[in-house]
Formats: C-alpha cells, structure tokens, sequence
C-alpha cells in the first residue's frame, strides 16, 4: 500500500502534484523565506500583530518535520511573536492569542503551526480545502514560534495576524488557595471568641511549623463552622459551578486510619460565628475517603460544586465515625500545602468518577499483562476458586458448589495455566463424598517417594467436619477419608472457613474457624492430609475471620493473618510447625474487612499482608520485614486477649490506584524477590455500596504489582486481568442480609478468589469467577472458573516476562497428547489410572478467520466467523476409542466464546448413528447435578443449526457462526457499564476456547449432565473479520513484532478526527490525535500487538499537554487506497472516537 | 461455608435483643414452638419434612425481595408483599412443630422473621410518605440488623446440627 501523504485526498490534487514535481527542476525558489516583518508582539495595548507570508511555488511539504529550522529555510515560513504578559497575567484574566494565516485559493492548501519557546506545539491549524488556517493559544506568554507550512501550494502568499484577547476575570480565580493558620486553629475555633483563624488565600504557605485542626464525630453536617470538624474560611466571590479539587495531608494518632470516611462541605457565605445553614448557602458535599498515616499522608479529594458566593467561602472537613483514630489535617508549610483549586470541570455523571482523582496514581505497570481466560471448569459454579501452585509449576484450583450439594471441585494444569484437568474419577469428579462448604488446597515440601509433591484437600461439610482425601501423584490417584474423615470438632462446636500449609514432605497443617467458642485452631496430619490428630493448638483468638495459611520454609515460619471483631488486622506466626502462636497486630480499620485478609512471604522471608475495608472499600497493603517477624509475638490463647504489638509494620499502603473507586475480595501473592508483591481484586471505578441491587458498576479484575513493597512508600502499577467486565453490578458481602436488602444485594461471587505465583515458571495465575450475569439483572448465573495468567511485564522471582503470544490473535496451537482420558481416579492409592491420550480429542491447533459458507467455501459478505479445529485424528477407530474408553455416547468439540455480555457456544457433535451435527446455543444452565433445569451448571445443548465440515482424513472440523449471533460489547452506559450491540466487523469476542467433551448420558446434546473433559487450547481474544477466511486452518499465535505507521482522519461530531502513528515492536513510537474536544499525544513506550493487518497500541500519554491519560488504539490495514482502514481511539478520560479513514492511510506491517 | 454468612454476625458477642416487640416475638413463637405445648398441638414434623418447610417459607421470601427494587413498578405495594411474605412465613413456620433439637434454634428463626416484616413494613410506610432516600439508610442497617442477625444465627446453627436449609442458610 501506497504510504500517502496524510492528507491528499484529490484526485485532480494528485494530478497537479505530479505535474508539479515532473517541473519542479524548472521552478526556481523564491529566495530566502522570511515573513514579513519576521517579528511582532502582541499584548495589553497592543492588540494585534500582523505580517506578509512568503509567496510558494509549486510547493509540496508534508509538515513541520520537513522544514529547515530558522533562518534560511527556503521551505517553510517562520514568524516569531512575542507574547508581552507574565503567566501570572492570566491568574485574573481569561483568553489567549489566535493566530490566522489567509490566501486567497481554497485549492492552495497552508498550515500553521505554534510552539511556546520551549518547542512544544501549542496550537495548530491544518485543514484541507479552506483558504485560511486558525489556531488559538490559551493563556500563554513569553515567545510563540510560528511555522507556515505550504502543504501543496501551486502559486500563493498568504497574509498572518495574531490576536492578543483577555478579559478580566469577573470572579475570583481557580486558585491555587493555600490552607493558612494558627498552631491553635483547633482551639480557635471553639464556640466563643478568639475567632476562627484558619484561612485560605492565594498565597504560598511559608511557616515552617504546620497547622492542624483534628474532626470527631459530626452530627449535623449542615452547620457550618462546626468546631467538631476542620474548616477554612477565606474571600472569594463570584458564581462556582463545577468542583473543588483539594489536596491535603492528613495524619492519624497511632496506627494508621485506612479509608477513613470524611464528609467535606463547602458553604457560600456562612455566618461569622457559624450554625445551621439552609440549604442554598450549601454549594457542595462529598463524603472523600481518607487515607492517614502516622507522619502526613497527601490524599486528593474532588468535591462538586454548585452555586454564587458573595464574599466568603468555608471548606469544611467532618468525621463521620466515632470510631475513626484522631486525625488531622497538616497545612501552611512548605512540607504540607494543603491547598484546593477551583474547577469549572462538571462534577462527574452519576457515581463515575474521573481518573486521577479521589485516589493515589498508578506506577509504570513495566508492560505487566495476562492471557485471556481459560476456563479452568466450564461447567461447574465453584464460587470462591482458590488456587495454589506447586513447586512443579502445576497449578490447581477448587471451589466449593455449596455443601446442599456436597460438592466442592478440583483441576490442575500441568501445562502453566493452558489446560485444565478434572480431579475425582469423570465425568463427575469429586475428590471425596461431601464437601461443598469450602475446599482447602496444599502441597508438600519436597517430592515423595513417587517423585511428587504430595496434594492435600480438605472440604468443609454442613459445618461439622471436613471431608479429606491425599493424593501421591498430581491427583492421578486420590485417596479420601470420606464425607468426615476429619471429625474435627473435638473440642467445643462447630468448624467453618479452613485452610491448609504444608511443613514438610507429609505433615500438613489444617487451621479452621471454630465457633464455639471461637477460635482459630490447628490440627497436623503426618499422612499428608489423609487424616489429622486432635486439635494441636490455638491459633488465634476469637477471630472474625482467618486467611490462608503461609510457610517460610527457609526460616520454618508458619504464619497466616486473620481479622477481629474489633476491625483489626492481625498475624498469627508459629515457629515451630504449628505447635505454638504468637501474634502481632498489623493495622486497625474503621470497618471490617471486605473480604479475608491474606499475607504471603517472599524469598528472604518478608511479610506481606492485604485487606480491603468496607465502606471506604479500598485495598492495602502492609509489610514486616523478616528481622521483625520474630517480634511478632504476642502469647496467643482461646479466647484469650487480642494482640496489641505492632513490631513494625509499614504504613498500610492504599492498593488500588488511578480510577478505581471500589474493591472487594483482595489477595495477595510473593514469593519471590524481596519487596516484590501482587494483588489483586475486584474491582470498579463506580464509587458507593456495593452491597445491594441498587448498585450499577461494570467489574474487572485487576492485578496491581509493587516492585518496591518493602519501602514506606511503596508503589503499584494497577491493570486489569480480564479484557472484558466479568461482573456487573452488585457483589454482596452481607451474608443472609443480601437477599433481604431492597433491591437484593448478589452473593454469587461469595467472598474470595485468589492469586498465586508459579516459583517454577515466574509467572503470576489469578483464578476468579464468572458468573455471566447481564447488568441490572438480580444474580450472577453459573459461577464459572477462570484462569489468567501472565504473559508479560515485571515477574515477582525478579524478572522481566516477555510475551510468547499475543491476546488478541487467529489461532492458537495446542500441545498434542494432552486429550487425557481418565486422567484421575478417585480409590484405591494403585494402581495408577489408565489414562491415555485420546486423539479424536487432541487438539492441535484452533485457527479464527471470516465466516465461510462451508457448501461452497465462498467468503461470506459482512459474515461471522469460521472456526477450524484441528485434532490428532477423526477415523471412526479414534472417534469409537474415545467413547469406549469415556464412557461416551456422544463426542463434543465446543468453541465457547464471550460473545457480548454472556458465553455461548458453537459445537460439532458426533454419536455412532448421526456422524456430525453442528449446532449454537446462547448461555444455557443446568441444575447441580448438570442437567435439568437450575443455575448450578453449563449446559452446551447446541439448539440452533449452524453450518460445519469435517475432514475427517485430514483431522480437520469447521464450524461457521454466522453474524447475526454475534454481538460485541458498545458504548458505556450512564454507569460505566459497556452496553450490548450487534457485531460489526472488527468487533472482539472474548475468551475463545476449544474444548473436547464426552456426553456419557446421551447421544444427542438435549440430554446433558457433567460432560467427560478431555482437552482444550489456550484462549484468544478475536477480531470479527481477522485472520484468513475460514481460519486458514494454520497455527501459531499473532504477530510477535511488526510496526504501524500513518495518519489521516476520520470522520467525528462536527468535523474531523486526525491522526498520525509510528509505532514498533520494541516500544518506540507515539500517536497523536486531535478532533471534537480531544487533543491527545502520547508519551512514553507504546505497547504493540498485531495480529494479521490489525494492530492494537497502547500506552500512556497527556490530553491538552498536561492532563495525564492511558490510551488504547486499534488499527486496521485495509488495503492499497487506504479507505478501507480504520482508526479507534479510546482514552482513559473516556474519550473516545473512531471510524474508516475518511483520507490517508495506515500500514501494519511485520517486522 | 463463606465468609460474609457468619460476616454478618458481627453483633455475635454483643447481640441486644432489647427490642420489646422482638423479645415478645422470640418468646411468643418459643412457647407456641416449643415440645409440650399439649395434645392438640400439631405433628413433630421429621427433619427432613422440616427441612422442606423452611426452604419453601424462605423460597417465598426470597421471591417477594426480588421484586421489590426500585424500577420494577411501584416500590411501595411491593413493599407491602415483601412484608406480609415475612409475617406469612413467619405464621407458616411458627405453626409447626419443629425436631426438638432444633426447637430453640427454630423459635428463634420465626421471631427473626416476625421483627424483620416490622422493618420491612417501616421501610414501606417511609416510602409512601415520599422519602426516597428511605431504601438506601433500610440497606446501609442490614450489617447490622438484629432481626437478620437472629435469622442467620437460628440457621447456621440448625445447620451445625446437620440440617440442609437451602438457601437461608448458605449465605
């Protein structure tokens, strides 16, 4: 494809260039290019500034980039204008200089450039078929450098003015507004004279001691001046409409306040020695979160604003929990200059807010990304998946169905997160009988005798014990000790919420919440977990809650962390394999935790703990480095005192960064390099109470890495795991109280997920459910689990990951002999199963492309997708082997994909009798016994007809979905949730996956129960019109280099959007985009993934030259003329813009 | 077991019943509930029997709540259902006769559906007078409601004795 210039857009335009160019050895420049005069200013007094441009002939420039800098190019113009105000000028003025250029033919075609004197563009006019250009350059001063760019002149000068406009301010300014006051403001402002003496005004704090007022308990937020709350008064006039971004410190007494609740109210015109207020002198309210530290901790806080104010406005900061620690606001130093701006920027729709706001920014996520999910069980809700990941590398993950059906489930993958066996015999595959409560996951110390590491369950039955089974061989062979193998409750009553640490080859520790009385108590098996002895020991008193149980096998340190009725987050730690505790205190919060509080070691030996806290529902983290671990050693007795001793963990850290206003369910994951952490959660940029149906969010999960987590001021990067929300709305964490709020609270997420490090392959895996709920409807569905791993970015061992694959690609291969056939066996200890590999089912490869009428092989216009599958073999000996050794009455090869909001699935189908059949079906659910009717299972029936082909010599099935059941996810809706639409070319479906099943009940796919899994290939994201026609049957993954260059414009509200890319595979690159109201550039690496002629950047950048922003772009290459490309842009403001180029071109190229 | 079902007792070690139409509630059903109460009385109901009475009461419940939303029609009728299919449920258990080794456990679960169709009605009557901001304090109580709490209470230890409650007892 032609690499256009940007902006050629007519053919007669082409024609003159080229005669042009064919005489440009004829055309004489016209001399040295100087505007006329070269110089001019413009300022108060002196309004305009005007000069004569150089006249061009047959000139063809392509932009500033092209031209000479300075004296002498005889390519381009250059003015230079001096702008004679201070920047302080505009403190109290608004305007700026427009700056013109004029020739007399619309056909000549000059652009205008501007840069401030430090060579940033600050203005620009480049559009085609006008005879003048504009561009206005808000509030500057010093020196603008004027660049005339003659982009395809045939014979013209051009005349150039500039403007200088400002207008006196009628109000008082944005500010900034300095915090000012007394070391006795608190005291000040009692009722009673001496008067208020904290103050605001434009100056710069200079005191060296700061100011501080503390805030209690408020009950009356609509008294202003309240002594029980911090305020500021201060002069100011004129209408406000928009908010008020403050910045402050704030400090807490003792341990640190995380998510502190403080209502700020902003008043007009309160009366000196304050009271009540009505409602009009109110002009603003937010209840901010607050995060306070024993030294100063600076929080921003956004807070809308609405109404006139004649003289004076109070800023007025109120506790609203009693409980919350002291805490204070620092202000009128240096160190601490609290200050507030004020805004016309329209306080947020609804309860979305802004990026950057509210909330502490993001560090480099260093390239951090996962895969797209693999559904580690399609079929089965196991909510709350746990997952843990063995020295091996294999990763195994479990959830609990509920003990009414007791049924807890289990999978591992030996293949780093790809592929996912069943545990328990199939198809069913239970670990042992009972269960259903919750499930608990170990593995030993070191291999056994049979060269493994020895796997441990324990599942917790209708609270009175546990169901255990041990397994010798990566659960090949499983060996239980029935529904109560562990009949724990030997002392006092009741068993709930446990977990499991291995401490060496065989001895497992098993820790469960015991309610009567309560206590965390512990109990050791030496037979690997098959059976445990009496209750060895308390672990923690009278608990709320315990988290997971850690090893330091190094330091032979046993630690788990655990909250309190008090709201405390705590540590229990044994150094002596579980026979004794001690405890340390870790923070105190307002409110209980929103989820379980978990800890991890890493590789020296350092401890990390995170929580997430309700109300504020942020995410923190704390650390203890291992020197101090043995200082955590508080006595630990039933029901004995609660711990007290903080041996000095670091300031709780706010995990969640940038936009996201609401988490639930975090945890955390080392076990690496010191310092080194991640953690993730659910969560939402929707700001509010998630606990009832009245709460509108789309959720993602994310994943935030800290490189530097040992330090007091640790950082973290934040991206999100999974590329589409996997929830929406409410996750309820109120029990029995969920179901009776009004509207109903959705509990089908229960209370955790979990992620784990790989010490094999230095990756992170993060299993969490999805329940493939549709917004606004009351409950999640099927609580599905699914897998991410990493794929790219910082590794918690130390290292940097690089990317094998991209997301979103056409095709992926799969590893063959990996279709395993009673892969597990739940029995006797031996002999080993007789698992094999079952090549009807062994998928090779799975390859995406546009939809191909499979009758005649024809592309389909504006079609779907083919699907081709290519498997290890499909004689009728395979196909009749496979259902021999399975049990099977039917074979099934599924493509279960994402498809809009809910997962569907397209299907081949084989029985004995019928051969093939093909058929699709919308997200279709079972009872708990899969089958029926119910909410407990995915059913894949398979019901509308849908064309396919099998090559049955070749190995080869394709499947063909048509357009009209695909559909994307669109636009977000008034709560930031995407909307669903048609799909359209370049639409994304999500999460494709091939899977191979069994139907050991039927024939035919109207009757299902738990379908016999054999394999699956690692999922994509795809593209809608990607890839080669039908697949083209290949292998691989996308593109691991290429590059994309180009620009041009699309089509936007009231004009148009344009564009220019250069980006590499190795990160170098930029895109710039300007139109409607956006002007965006990136800065930094940008990250590029191709696949076919697509290609996606992403990166960060700045919007209006400061406004910091993270992108994403798409791109796709339509061929040689360039219109059939497309453009889409999406900014982290929630701008957006995209479309079919309406001139230029992009090329994506490999590299 | 999860989390959040035994979470939301966080009044566990400080529960006050000091409500006098709970308390009157809890020992009204207590008496009616309890084994003794004379030959007229209804069956001893077997356990799984008993089991099927309460997950067809809660059933009702829960279908009532999931109607009442704000945007599903009316808020305030809907209300009123929520409200007489607590008290409904609360008659329909509270004249039966339970296992004894859950008599209590039972009598406490009734009283807790008595008081919380109180609330529920409270919340319809704010309704119908205009406060619109009356669903939102109703949900910001639910941590901490007592009548909830004696519910979740009454069912956990029911299932501590080996009863599968379905639905009230799960989460």
């Amino acid at each position: 494809m032609e690499h256009a210039r940007a902006r050629s857009s007519s053919t007669s335009r082409f024609v003159l260039l080229g005669l042009a160019l064919g005489l440009a050895a004829l055309v004489l420049a016209a001399g040295a290019r100087a505007a006329d005069p070269p110089q001019g200013t413009v300022g108060p007094g002196n309004e305009t500034a005007a000069w004569q441009g150089e006249t061009y002939t047959l000139s063809n420039t392509d932009g500033p980039e092209s031209c000479p800098s300075g004296d002498g190019d005889a390519t381009c113009d250059h003015y230079t204008l001096d702008v004679g105000v201070a920047a302080t000028h505009w403190d109290t003025h608004d305007g700026g200089v427009r700056i013109a250029i004029q020739w007399a033919n619309p056909a000549d075609d000059f652009d205008l450039y501007v840069y401030d004197s430090a060579g940033n563009e600050v203005g620009r006019g480049a559009s085609p078929l006008t005879n003048g250009e504009e561009a206005f350059v808000p509030e500057p001063s010093g020196t603008l450098r004027v660049l005339v760019v003659p982009f395809l002149v045939t014979s013209s000068a051009y005349t150039g003015t500039a403007a200088f406009e400002s207008e006196a301010g009628g109000a008082s300014g944005p500010g900034p507004y300095y915090l000012h006051g007394e070391p006795n403001d608190d005291a000040n402002k009692a009722p009673g004279p001496p008067d208020p003496t904290a103050t605001f005004d434009t100056s710069p704090p200079t005191d060296v001691a700061p100011a501080s007022q503390g805030t209690t308990a408020v009950v009356n937020e609509d008294f202003a001046k309240n002594f029980l709350a911090a305020f500021w008064s201060g002069s100011y006039s004129g209408p406000i409409d928009g908010s008020l971004e403050i910045r402050w410190w704030w400090t807490s007494a003792g341990a640190a306040a995380t998510g502190a609740q403080v209502s700020v109210t902003v008043f007009a015109d309160a009366p000196a020695d304050g009271g009540v207020v009505p409602p009009e002198q109110i002009i603003g309210r937010k209840l901010v979160t607050i995060t306070a530290g024993p030294t100063p901790v600076e929080n921003v806080s956004i807070v809308p604003v609405s109404g006139n104010v004649d003289a004076e406005l109070t800023i007025q900061a109120a506790s609203l929990t009693a409980t919350a620690p002291d805490i204070r606001v620092h202000y009128d130093t240096a160190q601490f200059p609290s200050q507030f701006l004020v805004s016309d920027e329209a306080p947020p729709p609804g309860n979305v807010t802004p990026p950057g706001v509210d909330g502490l920014a993001s560090a480099p996520s260093g390239g951090l990304a996962f895969s797209a999910s693999v559904p580690a069980e399609h079929q089965r809700d196991e909510s709350e998946p746990l997952i843990e990941i063995n020295k091996d590398g294999h990763l195994f993950t479990c959830g609990p169905t509920g003990f009414s059906n007791a049924s807890d489930y289990a999978q591992i993958s030996t293949d780093g997160g790809d592929q996912f066996h069943l545990l328990g015999t199939p198809p069913r595959g239970q670990q042992g009988a009972g269960g259903g409560g919750d499930c608990g996951l170990a593995f030993g110390t070191s291999r056994n005798p049979q060269g493994f590491y020895q796997y441990a369950y324990t599942g917790l039955g209708p609270l009175t014990g546990f169901v255990t089974t041990t397994s010798p061989n990566n659960g090949r062979n499983m060996v239980t000790g029935g529904p109560f193998g562990n009949g724990v409750t030997n002392q006092g009553g009741g068993a709930d919420r446990q977990w499991n640490v291995f401490v060496g080859e065989q001895t497992v520790l098993l820790n469960y919440n015991q309610q009567a009385p309560r206590n965390v108590v512990v109990q050791r098996s030496t037979d690997g977990g098959l059976t445990y002895g009496p209750i060895s020991s308390v672990g923690a008193p009278t608990p709320l809650f315990p988290g997971p149980m850690r090893y330091d096998e190094a330091r032979d340190v046993v630690a788990f962390p655990w909250d309190s009725f008090e709201n405390h987050i705590n540590l229990s730690i044994s150094r002596d394999r579980g026979l004794t505790w001690t405890a340390c205190q870790v923070a105190v919060n307002d409110a209980p935790a929103a989820g379980f509080a978990t800890a991890d070691f890493d590789r020296d030996g350092n401890v990390y703990v995170a929580w997430a806290v309700e109300g504020s529902y942020h995410t923190y983290m704390s650390s203890l480095p291992a020197a101090k671990v043995a200082d955590c050693n508080d006595p630990v007795r039933a029901n004995g005192p609660q711990p007290t001793t903080d041996p000095g963990w670091s300031t709780p850290v706010q995990v969640d960064r940038d936009d996201v206003r609401t988490t639930v369910f975090p945890w955390l994951a080392a076990g690496g390099a010191p310092g080194r952490v991640a953690v993730t959660f659910y969560g939402t940029p929707t700001e509010g109470n998630p606990n009832t149906g009245a709460f509108k969010a789309a959720w993602d999960v994310y994943v935030n890495q800290s490189l530097n987590a040992l330090a007091p001021d640790a950082t973290f990067s934040q991206v999100k795991a999974t590329t589409h929300p996997f929830h929406f709305d409410s996750i309820c964490l109120n029990g029995l109280g969920c179901d009776l709020s009004v509207p109903q609270g959705d509990r089908s997420l229960a209370d955790f997920f979990a992620i784990d490090w790989n010490p094999k392959l230095d990756r992170l895996s993060v299993v969490f459910n999805r329940p493939n709920k549709i917004p606004d409807e009351p409950s999640g569905h099927v609580a599905n689990v699914m897998v991410v791993n990493q794929i790219a970015g910082p590794t918690n061992g130390g290292t940097t990951a690089t990317p094998t694959r991209a997301v979103v690609r056409t095709s992926s291969t799969d590893p063959a002999g990996d279709a395993l056939s009673s892969y597990s066996l739940l029995g006797p200890p031996a002999p080993p199963p007789p698992t094999a590999n079952e090549p009807a089912a062994d998928f090779l490869s799975v390859a995406l492309g546009p939809e191909l009428d499979l009758h005649t092989n024809a592309l389909v216009p504006d079609g779907g997708l083919t699907a081709t599958l290519k498997l290890a073999g499909l004689s009728n000996t395979a196909l009749l082997d496979t259902t021999t050794r399975t049990g099977s009455q039917s074979l099934l090869w599924l493509v279960r994909f994402t498809n809009g909001y809910q997962d569907v699935a397209a299907s081949a189908r084989w029985n004995p009798v019928e051969g093939f059949t093909f058929g699709y079906n919308d997200y279709t659910t079972g009872s708990a016994q899969c089958g029926g009717s119910g909410e407990k299972c995915v059913l894949y029936p398979g019901g509308e007809p849908i064309q396919g082909h099998v090559d049955q010599a070749k190995g080869v099935i394709r499947i063909s979905v048509p357009r009209y059941l695909l559909r994307a996810l669109g636009p977000p809706d008034a709560h930031g949730r995407p909307t669903q639409v048609p799909a359209t070319n370049g639409s994304r479906i999500y999460d494709v996956t091939a899977i191979s099943v069994g139907n050991t009940l039927s024939p035919v796919q109207t009757l299902q129960s738990f379908l016999y899994p054999l394999d699956n290939a690692p999922p994509l994201d795809y593209l809608i019109g990607s890839g080669g026609a039908g697949g083209g049957g290949g292998g691989g993954g996308g593109e691991a280099g290429c590059k994309v260059n180009g620009g041009g414009a699309i089509a936007v509200a009231g004009g148009e959007g344009r564009f220019s890319t250069d980006a590499h595979a190795d990160g170098k690159g930029k895109v710039d985009y300007r139109g409607g109201d956006t002007d965006f550039r990136s800065s930094g690496p940008v990250r590029l993934t191709c696949t076919g002629t697509s290609a996606r950047l992403e990166g960060s950048g700045f919007v209006d030259r400061d406004d910091p922003v993270t992108y994403t772009v798409d791109v796709t290459d339509g061929g040689e003329a360039g219109r059939t490309d497309t453009f889409a842009i999406r900014l982290s403001n929630g701008k957006t813009a995209g479309g079919t180029l309406t001139r230029g071109n992009v090329q994506v190229k490999p590299r | 077991m999860s989390r959040s079902s035994l979470g939301s007792r966080r009044l566990t070690r400080a529960l006050r019943l000091t409500a006098g139409a709970l308390l009157a509630s809890l020992l009204l059903v207590a008496a009616l509930a309890l084994p003794g109460r004379g030959a007229g009385g209804p069956e001893q109901l077997s356990k799984p029997a008993y089991e099927r009475e309460v997950r067809s009461a809660y059933a009702d419940v829960q279908t009532a709540f999931s109607s009442a939303r704000p945007g599903a029609g009316d808020l305030g009728p809907r209300l009123a259902e929520a409200a007489t299919t607590l008290s409904l449920a609360a008659a329909s258990l509270g004249s039966i006769r339970p296992p004894g080794e859950v008599a209590q456990e039972h009598a406490r679960l009734v009283a807790g559906l008595n008081a919380y169709a109180t609330d529920v009605a409270a919340l319809r009557a704010a309704v119908a007078a205009g406060d619109e901001r009356a669903p939102a304090a109703f949900n910001a109580r639910i941590p901490t409601s007592e009548p909830i709490e004696l519910m979740a209470e009454a069912a956990e230890a029911m299932t501590f004795k080996g009863y599968d409650l379905g639905r009230i007892a799960e989460d």
